[in-house]
């Protein structure tokens, strides 16, 4: 009886106590599957048109084009939605028009060999539906090398190897231009206790994503200038626009707290 | 009754030949040229930056009261490209400057 009691005791102390020392920020949130990571669901209009909504695999496009291209050159806010794409824009052939025209990808409409007319909706509007994508994540992602967290890829080793090789143009929409002087990558000390300092890879931020679509709408500031905290990206905002969203994800500390300490 | 042949022939012809999907409008040359020059900003000299900023806000006016697709992303990548000029205008001033 009395083993019993001090059992129950002890349980009692542990729950009582179980919050101090748990504390955290930010609410934990459900990782998305592998193949999902990045998807972004677009619905400006489809559903008031009886449309199911689109979603827009990221993982496939990055695999193909830098962030930049789309996010520059063809004028995709980073906020989805924000950019209000039309069906009429994409018929002519500006955002997913661009490239969805039936020669560098697949067009919305297209004709068969016998001249009828065929409609090609469901690989974009497909949130609810049963769709066999001619892209497979699983086979892709096998032939990458591994990431622990996102997509389960590590994009930049899949570049350096040559596995992906990132277009930066699009006829019609991109500019030709000289290469441009990369900035240094830099060193921004962790305000965390015992977490090595950060090196952020300013040369490849600035390669894939372009100056502008940071400067000045996530980054308005100099270097150093406004102490940003980790609550702070984790509420999407700062490197987490990207991080935890398309990029890797916040939880890869190491990825970014990358200094070594010794 | 007579026969429009003429009419229907060239309607048939061009709806025959006329793309479904269409190929964007080219922006202006001058424009062009301003978003070539807006490609290459951050490699641009601090002292040629306040004249872009003057070319843009030119053409950001211009494009203002458009309407349609073509406007809207010329717009977007003013908008975009005015954004980090000013930026480097602010950001590469002497600190005693700000």
């Amino acid at each position: 009886m009395r083993a019993a009691l001090s059992v129950l005791l002890v349980l009692a102390l542990l729950l009582a106590t179980a919050p101090v020392g748990a504390e955290t920020f930010g609410v934990k949130k459900k990782r998305p599957r592998l193949s999902e990571f990045g998807n972004v669901t677009l619905d400006n209009q489809s559903t008031a048109n009886n449309q199911a909504p689109v979603v827009f695999p990221h993982w496939f496009h990055r695999s193909r084009y830098t962030c930049r291209v789309c996010h520059v050159d063809l004028g995709f806010a980073m906020r989805a939605g924000a950019t209000g794409i039309t069906e009429a824009d994409i018929r002519a052939g500006f955002y997913c028009g661009a490239c969805h025209n039936g020669r560098t990808a697949f067009a919305p409409v297209g004709t068969d060999p016998d001249g009828n007319e065929v409609k090609t909706c469901d690989p974009c509007h497909s949130v609810g539906r049963q769709v066999n994508f001619k892209h497979d994540f699983r086979a892709f992602r096998r032939s990458m090398p591994p990431e622990r967290f996102g997509n389960g890829i590590d994009w930049i080793e899949a570049e350096e190897e040559g596995k992906v090789k990132l277009a930066d143009y699009v006829e019609g929409f991109s500019v030709r231009h000289a290469e441009l002087k990369t900035p240094k990558d830099l060193e921004l000390a962790g305000k965390e206790a015992k977490m090595p300092d950060i090196i952020f890879s300013h040369r490849k931020h600035a390669i894939w994503n372009g100056c502008e679509s940071c400067h000045p709408d996530i980054f308005p500031v100099r270097t150093g200038s406004v102490p940003y905290s980790m609550q702070e990206i984790f509420d999407g905002r700062w490197c987490g626009v990207c991080h935890d969203k398309v990029a890797f994800p916040n939880i890869d500390c190491q990825r970014c707290h990358s200094k070594p300490v010794y | 009754m007579k026969t429009p042949t003429l009419p229907v022939l060239i309607s048939l012809v061009l709806t025959l030949t006329t793309p479904a999907w269409a190929a964007p409008q080219k922006p202006p040359a001058e424009l062009q040229q301003l978003l070539a020059d807006c490609s290459a900003a951050a490699s641009l000299p601090a002292e040629q930056l306040p004249q872009l900023a003057e070319r843009l806000q030119v053409w950001q006016q211009k494009l203002e009261q458009e309407a349609g697709p073509a406007a809207k992303l010329w717009r977007f990548r003013l908008n975009q490209c005015r954004g980090f000029v000013d930026y480097r205008l602010k950001t590469e001033q002497p600190k005693s400057k700000q």
